[in-house]
């Protein structure tokens, strides 16, 4: 992601984040988002399709073929989204750094 | 007991979670959806299940394939779409799940991306609307009528409904609280716009004309009118003669509500009229010489 894009929306992060170790369909990012999250990330329907449809024009994630049984969506990362996803993650770090330094781990 | 039920109801699209909640209601009652409309909506009666219903405004959709498998993969399934670009799906209910299960957008940039699809349209079709109230209005203007009236309301409170639910829709809450509805908006429209027809078929026969050869030795010559329904009438006098005419409308009381006069008159009144009968006098100058003649003919639209 370059020095001026601005930073993901948290169901952007948490569907990139999901398919860092492979390729997944929209339930099953969902349902991993879900966990990652401790249940406070939830992705619906409406917000999955247009969020995938949004990262596959930016060249982030792609569909990959699926058995054709299967009617559910197989996506995957491309080289442009695990990169956008690697910054946005450093770039959350620094932040959450930031944050440490000043107000330690008080909630 | 009847198995298929009509609802005839319409629901602004600014106000679409009120109708997934009136639909969610009914679902509880044993009213399932079979398909939703604009205009009206089929319910089938089964009380064995309870649904919980997403409405979605997509207007454009790349793939419309990958859209519904994606909402199927979550359980939702699709019912039917509007020829306007709304769909329509159900889940069934399980109470043990967190409402966010019945949710389909479910964060605050995808929420707005629905709703600035609807809000597009809707400035698009409110200025058209608008357009149409000036239109419409000068029409009123250079000829008044309740019909021309009644329309022109009819399209300013519908435009001006458009424009303020393309905004709302965007800005669904004031102050934590749903806004109150607009409905009455439609309601009120669409009673002018049957009004407006009403008059405009009640009025179409309703024309009439009478002819008068001037004589004068005649005493003044009159011509009785009626104006049927509570509306503006057009007098369209025509007269003929080297002899100076004066016209005058008068109610039965004797009240004079218009005068025209001259010589050659081409002349054009209108007037606004209560039921009723009412007179039309010709009468010419007292100087007006034995054996001038002409023509003479007023028409009532």
């Amino acid at each position: 992601m370059g020095k001026n894009a601005e930073p993901l929306t948290e169901s952007y992060f948490y569907i990139l984040l999901c398919l860092y170790d492979g390729p997944s369909h929209g339930y099953g990012i969902m349902q991993r988002a879900l966990a990652l999250s401790d249940g406070h990330v939830h992705i619906g329907s409406g917000t999955m399709y247009g969020a995938t449809g949004n990262m596959m024009k930016k060249g982030w994630i792609e569909e990959c073929p699926t058995p054709d049984a299967d009617r559910r969506r197989l996506y995957r990362l491309t080289d442009t989204g695990r990169r956008v996803l690697l910054d946005e993650a450093d770039r959350l770090r620094r932040l959450a750094a930031a944050a440490d330094g000043i107000i330690g781990g008080e909630k | 007991m009847k198995q298929i039920k009509r609802r005839y109801t319409m629901y602004p699209a600014w106000e679409y979670k009120q109708e997934i909640a009136d639909m969610n209601a009914l679902s509880d009652k044993g009213w399932q959806l079979k398909k939703g409309g604009c205009f009206r909506s089929v319910f089938y009666w089964n009380d064995t299940a309870r649904y919980r219903y997403a409405l979605d405004y997509n207007n454009h959709i790349d793939d419309p394939a990958r859209y519904r498998d994606t909402f199927a993969e979550q359980g939702w399934e699709f019912l039917n779409d509007t020829f306007n670009g709304w769909h329509f799906f159900r889940k069934r209910y399980d109470p043990s799940l967190p409402p966010e299960e019945y949710e389909i957008y479910t964060d605050e940039q995808s929420v707005r991306e629905m709703a600035g699809r609807w809000s597009r349209l809707g400035y698009a079709f409110g200025a058209v609307e608008l357009a149409a109230t000036a239109a419409n209005g000068l029409m009123a203007l250079r000829l008044p009528s309740v019909t021309g009236i009644a329309i022109t309301l009819a399209c300013l409170v519908l435009g001006a409904a458009i424009l303020t639910g393309a905004w709302r829709i965007r800005h669904p809450h004031v102050a934590g609280k749903p806004r109150k509805s607009l409905h009455w908006c439609f309601t009120t429209a669409i009673s002018l716009l049957a009004l407006g027809l009403l008059f405009g078929v009640l009025r179409y026969y309703q024309s009439s004309s009478s002819e008068y050869v001037y004589d004068p030795s005649a005493p003044p010559w009159t011509w009785e009118m009626s104006a049927p329904l509570p509306d503006f009438y057009t007098m369209d006098v025509e007269a003929d003669t080297d002899a100076m005419v004066k016209i005058t409308v008068t109610d039965k009381n004797g009240k004079v509500l218009a005068e025209m006069g001259g010589e050659d008159l081409q002349a054009e009144k209108t007037l606004f009229l209560w039921p009723g009968k009412y007179d039309v006098t010709v009468q010419y100058d007292a100087g007006t010489p034995a054996g001038t003649s002409g023509f003479f003919r007023f028409e009532v639209d």
